[in-house]
């Protein structure tokens, strides 16, 4: 699936919604501080753009929230869709990484044979891949099982994509009007 | 939820005009019901890989894009809907928190599998309704929202949802039921579906008139209810031994695959045969599973074990399991550019992890490159509200030239408003009759190329949308635009 138009324009209008909070207080002279909010109200907008359904936005309205609650909850409130940043998460699935160790030595010790070995391995090269997914993602850490990750991730690269075209499209409108 | 859930359902009860008088012995029926049937129970616990609804993997990929194209405003043929329902089913299944929104009737509607609970007591006392009702409460309950974008594919929908009407009519005490395999309907009463039937039901009253067809093939489908997704997927097809969970698994699959084909285009259609690992399954076509699977995990999905395979419940779930997981990545497979060629999970979920670090990455560039190029941030950006400008492929913008002196008099030129006239010139370029806008954008425009449509440059969403290097991309465009702007 690729985003489509509507999705561009709600991800823009959402997005404008959020910047127009930043309207009052341009003393913002930092590129820093800009580049800050920008990026900021553009997460907020694409991750309004799920309304709270899937896990991602809502953990990455969490982590927006962390940095600054008060903006977040502006652009929210703006957005009308303040409910999202209420919205609650599972719980962090928590790994005591010695038992986990341990007991992962154990099974190894089982399987000796070539191939079993090369299976093993292969998987735990999956599991590698899996976790490294999962720190990418916002809220990976959070999804308990494999089928879901994959969900959300197919999820958030859509989202991404619209976000990224939206963006560029704009620097593009802006670079050849300065051009001008 | 309950709350919500009893409301569609009275909604949908009153739908039927024409029903009131058996909708409303039927709806104590279903109240009476509930207790003697073996409910599938959608509770949040029962969230489980296991029990994932989409026993065969065959998830619905839901399609974002299309549900708010769709608007998903209720009942588009009916297609949209069940397929929504479908696609949501295992994502609600999986997710292991309660989704708090219980959509309107029409709505894309985010059942809880709570809803499960509470839907049991409508579900029809009477076998034959309530076989449908277990289907159509399958469908209708996972239509999650968030991926609910289901585009109903015309392929199988038809049957199916005609079948989903039947179910309704059953439910709705119509006699269309009578067209239906009746037998299935019977075998499914034992297994419980959660599902808000009701919803499915009332999707399916606009097609009534369609199901006669459908029933017909339903009959000659051979036990599979929904004939024109066996055909189109790999539903596994099930005898009518009378095993009531093959029934409802069976079911549960060809609703899926129904919904499957509802995708966009751009998803394939793995259905079940995508997950055919090696050595996995004996033959895809040949689903007539004699071994019946155990339900050591009663009341949840049931999955019929494929001929040859261990009918070990853990087994099973793990198929159910990793049938799930190759879906996925197929999907992902189309998403990701480059990764055609790529076997393998390991790879794979390489890829996908370079590619959203890349896409993130990209973020925080244009936004830098955002805040340079705007000191006030003032991104008026009404213009493009409107217009479908927003349909830009980054690659390919080019606003070069297209200011002329006309456009400067119509917007005159604001110390902050750069951006404003900017987008008023590509909004002038879209209002013009060039309304191709919905495949492709227009960024260019001159006022004196206004109504040239060779001027157009259409721009085709395309997997490779995003390019790995945005710094090449931003500034090989502008060059490009350049050149082609200028005659």
């Amino acid at each position: 699936m690729q985003p489509t138009s509507s999705m561009n324009e709600e991800f823009l209008k959402k997005w404008q919604m959020g910047l127009q909070i930043f309207h009052p207080s341009i003393d913002n002279t930092s590129v820093h501080e800009r580049k800050k909010a920008i990026k900021l109200s553009a997460d907020v907008a694409m991750a309004s753009l799920r309304k709270g359904t899937t896990c991602w936005s809502r953990a990455l309205i969490e982590k927006t929230a962390t940095e600054d609650n008060f903006l977040v909850r502006q652009m929210l409130s703006g957005i009308k869709a303040e409910a999202l940043i209420n919205k609650k998460l599972p719980k962090r699935t928590v790994c005591h990484r010695k038992i986990v160790r341990r007991s992962k030595k154990i099974l190894r010790r089982k399987s000796k044979s070539a191939s079993e070995e090369a299976a093993a391995k292969a998987k735990r090269l999956v599991k590698r891949r899996t976790q490294g997914l999962r720190n990418v993602v916002p809220g990976g850490e959070l999804m308990s099982n494999d089928v879901l990750l994959l969900q959300e991730t197919l999820d958030y690269i859509v989202s991404l994509q619209t976000q990224v075209n939206v963006m560029r499209s704009i620097v593009d409108a802006a670079e050849a009007e300065i051009e001008r | 939820m309950d709350l919500s859930e009893k409301d569609e359902f009275s909604a949908e009860k009153r739908n039927p005009d024409n029903y009131d008088s058996v909708n409303n012995p039927s709806g104590d029926w279903r109240v009476d019901s509930y207790p003697s049937e073996n409910l599938i129970s959608a509770g949040p616990a029962s969230c489980s890989p296991s029990q994932m609804m989409d026993s065969f993997g065959q998830t619905l990929w839901y399609d974002p894009t299309s549900v708010q194209a769709m608007g998903y405003g209720g009942f588009n043929g009916g297609n949209a809907s069940s397929s929504s329902f479908r696609g949501n089913i295992d994502r609600s299944l999986e997710m292991g928190w309660n989704l708090p929104n219980l959509l309107p009737p029409k709505g894309n509607g985010l059942f809880l599998p709570n809803a499960s609970t509470f839907l049991p007591p409508s579900m029809a006392q009477f076998p034959a309704d309530s076989g449908f009702i277990e289907r159509a409460a399958r469908f209708s309950l996972f239509s999650g929202g968030n991926f609910s974008d289901m585009v109903n594919q015309p392929l199988g929908n038809p049957e199916s949802i005609g079948l989903f009407l039947q179910g309704g009519g059953t439910m709705q005490g119509q006699c269309q039921c009578d067209e239906l395999n009746v037998g299935e309907p019977h075998n499914d009463v034992s297994t419980a579906v959660k599902d808000p039937t009701v919803r499915s039901c009332e999707q399916a009253k606009p097609n009534v008139p369609g199901s006669g067809n459908v029933s017909e093939d339903t009959q000659s489908s051979g036990g599979n209810g929904r004939k024109g997704r066996e055909t189109s997927s790999n539903t596994k097809k099930r005898k009518r031994n009378g095993q009531v969970n093959s029934e409802a698994a069976q079911s549960h699959r060809s609703q899926q695959s129904e919904e499957e084909p509802d995708n966009n285009g751009d998803k394939k259609r793995n259905s079940e045969q995508s997950p055919n690992s090696p050595g996995n399954k004996t033959n895809s076509g040949k689903r007539q599973g004699k071994q019946s699977s155990d339900l050591p995990k009663d009341g949840y999905i049931h999955v019929r074990a494929r001929r040859g395979q261990a009918t070990n419940s853990h087994s099973l779930a793990e198929r159910v399991r990793r049938e799930k997981i190759s879906e996925r990545m197929k999907f992902l497979q189309d998403l990701v550019p480059g990764c055609n060629k790529v076997t393998g999970k390991a790879v794979m979920l390489d890829e996908i992890i370079n590619y959203v670090q890349s896409l993130q990455r990209q973020v925080e560039f244009l936004s830098m490159k955002l805040a340079t190029v705007n000191p006030q941030m003032d991104f008026n950006l009404e213009g493009l509200l409107a217009k479908d400008a927003l349909q830009l492929r980054a690659g390919s913008s080019s606003t070069t030239t297209p200011f002329t002196p006309n456009m400067a008099m119509a917007y005159p030129p604001l110390p902050h408003g750069f951006m404003q006239q900017t987008l008023s010139s590509i909004g002038r370029t879209i209002s013009s009759p060039l309304s191709s806008m919905n495949g492709g954008f227009k960024r260019q425009e001159t006022n004196g190329w206004e109504g040239d449509l060779q001027n157009v440059i259409h721009i085709n969403y395309g997997a490779g949308d995003v390019t790995p290097d945005p710094q090449a991309a931003a500034t090989a465009s502008l060059p490009a635009a350049n050149m082609k702007v200028e005659p």
